[in-house]
């Protein structure tokens, strides 16, 4: 299966997710996403997710001075991103308990 | 260890050519996206893993953004140009002109503070009338413009700031008053701190009024009589002589023991072949003043 296909239409709930938890800057998200197990997310897809999430109202932005180099623009959750986390949380779950029957079906089947 | 831009000449190379494919978008969203993509590549210190137009095209389809027009070769003179501007070779221009930043910071400091000297009423160079001031009060002006020139360039280089329109037309202004307040300061400048040769010239021997040569004094007392044979010196006791034309026929004095004295005024000259002053009193017509001042007196032996 093709992890990057299923990457593309899940990255909005997952960066919601970790900056729900914690504010975060650009490379701090997709450090962190990485961490959680989405080792092949690219980062010009975190950054550009980062952008149409906050032009959306998802996310809230700040500057920050660094010590290690340029200003840093940190995202925080917005009660709207908190909503839409909350359908997406919903969504995957239905969609992989869903998949879930649907994979478990086929290997009865096949066993 | 603060890490900008100015020191990984490579990473602004790379952001320039992300923001040229780029360039279609309004130019905020644009500096968002990649002051975001410069913090962290300056933080991750790995390099890119994708070419620019890779990266730009990743960027642009997870910001929802459209993808950047590949439409047919340009024909409008604007399609060439702003073809052209986001063309590899000006992104490599731009990186150019980034390294060179601070020449501008120090330059539009400069600009800055003629231009806010002229339109005060002031000289410029303001600092000359200033004499109290150990160091030119131009370059103490200077040195605190620059100063926070460098600083106000150098918080911009680090990340997004506000006012970021105000800033640029400001730089676009100090810009164009670049030629004329380069001019107007060139002018300003006197012709030995061009680099010209002061020439020293030797003065001439012999006495001197603003400039012009003195060749024969004459003294008058208080009532006007005028006298012959007065021997001047100067304030060190020099005696004081002057030129002569026709040293041949001058008359000079000489003392007991024959050594001629050439500080006795007015010179005489004798008739040609002769050793006989025609006329002594002869004199330019001066009016002597009617003095009131009372003489001085010697005080008594």
């Amino acid at each position: 299966m093709d992890r990057s296909q299923l990457l593309r239409g899940t990255l909005d709930a997952a960066v919601l997710a970790v900056v729900g938890e914690q504010d975060g800057y650009g490379y701090d998200v997709l450090r962190r996403l990485r961490a959680g197990g989405l080792q092949d997310v690219g980062d010009a897809s975190v950054y550009g997710t980062l952008r149409r999430l906050y032009r959306g109202g998802a996310l809230t932005s700040y500057v920050m001075p660094s010590d290690e180099g340029p200003h840093r623009r940190y995202y925080g959750i917005t009660d709207l991103g908190r909503e839409q986390l909350r359908d997406a949380r919903d969504t995957w779950a239905d969609f992989n308990s869903a998949m879930s029957a649907l994979l478990e079906t086929q290997l009865e089947v096949t066993a | 260890m603060n890490v900008t831009t100015l020191e990984r000449p490579d990473v602004a190379a790379y952001l320039d050519a992300v923001r040229s494919r780029l360039a279609d978008l309004p130019a905020e969203e644009r500096d968002d996206l990649v002051a975001d993509v410069e913090a962290s590549l300056l933080e991750s210190g790995e390099p890119p893993r994708l070419s620019p137009q890779e990266f730009a095209a990743e960027l642009r389809e997870a910001a929802g953004l459209s993808p950047e027009a590949t439409a047919a070769p340009p024909h409008a003179p604007l399609d060439s140009l702003r073809s052209w501007l986001t063309s590899e070779r000006v992104a490599s221009w731009r990186s150019t002109a980034r390294e060179l930043a601070p020449i501008w910071w120090v330059a539009r400091a400069y600009v800055f503070v003629v231009l806010l000297a002229l339109v005060t009423g002031q000289d410029w160079p303001v600092g000359s009338g200033i004499a109290s001031y150990p160091i030119s009060f131009d370059i103490v002006v200077l040195v605190v413009a620059g100063a926070i020139s460098i600083w106000l360039g150098l918080r911009a280089k680090r990340g997004p700031q506000p006012y970021r329109r105000v800033r640029f037309a400001a730089n676009v202004a100090l810009a164009f008053a670049l030629l004329p307040v380069g001019a107007y300061s060139l002018s300003q400048l006197d012709y030995a701190s061009l680099g010209g040769t002061l020439v020293y010239v030797e003065p001439e021997p012999g006495l001197a009024m603003n400039g012009l040569p003195v060749r024969n004094l004459y003294a008058y007392s208080r009532e006007g009589t005028p006298l012959f044979d007065v021997l001047l010196y100067d304030e060190s006791g020099r005696p004081i002589s002057v030129l002569s034309d026709d040293d041949s026929s001058r008359r000079v004095l000489t003392d007991v023991n024959g050594i001629e004295i050439f500080n006795s005024f007015p010179i005489r000259y004798f008739e040609p072949g002769t050793r006989t002053v025609a006329r002594p009193e002869l004199a330019p017509p001066v009016t002597v003043p009617n003095v009131a001042t009372p003489p001085l007196v010697l005080p008594p032996k």
